[in-house]
Formats: C-alpha cells, sequence, structure tokens
C-alpha cells in the first residue's frame, strides 16, 4: 500500500511545487484530482451537495493562500481533507447553534442521479425499495452518531484511510481513533439488529 | 467468570477488521476466533455493517467545478498583486535612498571629524539648527550643509565670518576666489 501511495504522493508534490513556482494550470489540476474524493467525503457528513461543495471550495481556497508556506514533501490529500474536516465541524456547530438542519437530500439516488428502476429492467422493484430503505434507516443511524465518531467511521470506509491518516486529519491519537471506531461501530451494530 | 477473554478481544475486532493490529495481536485475535463462535459472530456482523455502509450512495463535484474554484483562487490574486507590488518596487527603492542617505550623511561627518573639538562643535550647532527645519525630510544631507542661522551654504558662511580655517568643503573655492587682493590665502581644495 505504501509504495502505491509514494508516486501519488510525488506527483501532489510535484504539483505543489509548480504551483508555488507561478504555475496557476497546476492548481486546476489539484483540484480536479482531489474534489472528486473530497466532496464525496463531505457529502457522506453534509448529506447536502451544495453544502458540500461550499465547504470544497473554501478548503481549496484556504490551502490556495497556504500553499506557499507547506513544507515539502507535505501530504496534500492529508492537507485538503484536515481543512475541509475543520470547516465542516465548524459549519456543523454553527447550523446547530442557529437550531437549522441542514437540508438532507433524498437516498434513493446513486452518483447525484435519481435512480429510475426502468433503467435497470432485471432488478424487481422490491429490491429496489428494500434497498433504498435499508439506505435510509443506516443514513438515519450515521447521523445520529456523535459528530467525530461519525467522521473516523466516514474517513475509514470511504475513504480507506489509515488509522494514523484519521488520526492526523483528526488532529488526535491513534488510539483515539481505534476508540472512535470501536464505538461507533458498536452503536450501529445494536441498532441494526 | 471475573476475566472475560471475549471482551478484550471485541474492543480489538474493530481494529482487527480494519487490519490496523500489531502482529502479535493480530495472531492473538485470531486464534480466539478460531475457537470463539461468539466473537466470531461479531466480526461477521462488524463486516456486514461495513458492507452496508458502503452500499450509501455517494456524490460527484457539480459540473466545472474545478473551473469554478481556479477563477476564485484567481479573484483572490487579484486582490493581492497591487499589495504584492507595493512590496516589490516601492519599499526597495526607499531603502536604497535611504541608505544612499546615510552613507552621505557618514561620509560628510567623517570629513569635518578631522576638525578640532571647538570649530566642530560650532559646525555640528549649525547643521542641527539645520535638520531640525522640516524641509531636512526632503534631503537632509543637502540640507545640513547649509548654515542654521542663515541658510548660506556653509563654506560662505563660514569664510563670511572669518573662519575659514574650518570651512567643511574639501576643495573650497572661497580662498582662491579671495586672493584678488594679493593677499595670500591658504591653498584650498576644490569644492
Amino acid at each position: 500500500m505504501s509504495e502505491e501511495k509514494a508516486p501519488v504522493q510525488k506527483e501532489d508534490f510535484d504539483l505543489l511545487a509548480r504551483f508555488n513556482e507561478g504555475d496557476g494550470d497546476a492548481f486546476t489540476l489539484i483540484v480536479e484530482k482531489h474534489s472528486g474524493p473530497l466532496i464525496n467525503f463531505l457529502y457522506r457528513y453534509t448529506r447536502n451537495q451544495a453544502a458540500s461543495e461550499d465547504i470544497a471550495q473554501e478548503a481549496f481556497l484556504r490551502l490556495y493562500k497556504a500553499a506557499p508556506e507547506l513544507r515539502p514533501g507535505a501530504k496534500l490529500s492529508t492537507i485538503i481533507y484536515k481543512i475541509a474536516y475543520n470547516l465542516a465541524v465548524d459549519q456543523a456547530r454553527k447550523d446547530k447553534s442557529r437550531g437549522g438542519l441542514a437540508r438532507i437530500e433524498s437516498l434513493s439516488t446513486e452518483d447525484g442521479k435519481t435512480h429510475d428502476p426502468a433503467d435497470r429492467p432485471d432488478t424487481a422493484p422490491d429490491a429496489i425499495y428494500e434497498k433504498g430503505q435499508r439506505n435510509r434507516e443506516i443514513a438515519a443511524m450515521l447521523t445520529e452518531l456523535p459528530e467525530t465518531q461519525r467522521l473516523a467511521l466516514i474517513l475509514k470506509v470511504y475513504e480507506g484511510r489509515s488509522y494514523a491518516e484519521i488520526a492526523e486529519i483528526m488532529d488526535t491519537s491513534l488510539s483515539s481513533v481505534e476508540s472512535l471506531l470501536f464505538r461507533a461501530r458498536q452503536s450501529l451494530v445494536r441498532k441494526l439488529k | 467468570m471475573l476475566f472475560n477473554p471475549c471482551d478484550n478481544i471485541a474492543r480489538k475486532l474493530s481494529a482487527y477488521m480494519d487490519g490496523e493490529l500489531s502482529a502479535k495481536d493480530r495472531a492473538e485475535v485470531k486464534a480466539h476466533l478460531d475457537g470463539c463462535p461468539a466473537c466470531a459472530g461479531d466480526l461477521r456482523r462488524l463486516t456486514a455493517l461495513n458492507a452496508a455502509m458502503a452500499q450509501l450512495p455517494g456524490a460527484a463535484p457539480s459540473p466545472f467545478f474545478a473551473a469554478k474554484v481556479s477563477a476564485a483562487a484567481r479573484a483572490l490574486n487579484k486582490k493581492r498583486a497591487p499589495l504584492l507590488r507595493f512590496l516589490r518596487f516601492p519599499v526597495p527603492a526607499m531603502a536604497v535612498l535611504t541608505a544612499f542617505i546615510l552613507f552621505n550623511i557618514f561620509t560628510f561627518t567623517f570629513n569635518i571629524n578631522a576638525m578640532e573639538n571647538g570649530p566642530r562643535r560650532e559646525l555640528a550647532r549649525k547643521m542641527v539648527a539645520q535638520l531640525v527645519k522640516p524641509a531636512s525630510l526632503i534631503n537632509p544631507v543637502a540640507l545640513a550643509r547649509l548654515c542654521g542661522e542663515c541658510n548660506k551654504y556653509m563654506c560662505l558662511c563660514m569664510h563670511e565670518a572669518g573662519k575659514q580655517s574650518i570651512c567643511p568643503c574639501k576643495d573650497c573655492q572661497m580662498g582662491k576666489e579671495k586672493k584678488t587682493d594679493g593677499k595670500e590665502t591658504m591653498p584650498m581644495e576644490k569644492h
């Protein structure tokens, strides 16, 4: 795994170096490369496409401003996720204090598009309904988790991050990450029974 | 049972499933799972939960998201550009000008340093009187060469006062101009 990640990290570092030398296109490439996974991650946390894109844009602009000060060899994806994580948590706290809830979009969509049963004639409508129902249950259970547990779980299950990377993004210790994931999963398994 | 080994294993199942345990702990958990159907069942439930979570749909960026972010970044750059231009040219130019003025002051004071204490103090007094004027902000060195009492050039001031010996000019022409009356004057260096 580390051998696969090393070329990716070098590519990111090269793009960052080019950007710091004044190559504006390098920044666009950085955004194109990381926006998909980042927005996916934010969407799983916020359940709102528009909010996810707003946070992602702000995260990239902060990276843009901080780029000249980043040390060589900095892992770009971890830095962007760390910025986005902090922004998402701040936004959630603001929404909570205002007493509002983010508009949670329908879970019957896949890849942002509404799933039309007619597109998949081989799947029974009942199965589609049951799957949608199951997804809604799981999504609802996820939103009931404490923020830190939810974010740790999203970073592990959907982003495939290692415990060390999760600890760096969330600015916490390895043992905390292990504990967060353990408690999150225990809680969900109990609810699913 | 006071100590239930399953409790210890249960706490490690999540990390075991994620492949984050050390080799020793991994072997310990595996050995326990091989002999404990309850814990093996817990692991299956965790794996099923992972699989169910993976079914949740995600999201992709809207079209032109990258272009939108790049445009916002360029707009940010435009706001910073005037500040950078200010820092790039006028500030170094002011630094060079200040260094030039300081250099001139240094060489000027070095020239009068060779004078005796009394005349030097007199001269310094006249210079300070000139320097405290607001106009000295423009070019303190040029203005310091003027007499603080009469605003005439220091050299002229000294000669009119009959004190040409303490004239600060390196090469003063004043003495040579006054040779018309035939009186011998001290040769002065060209000013």
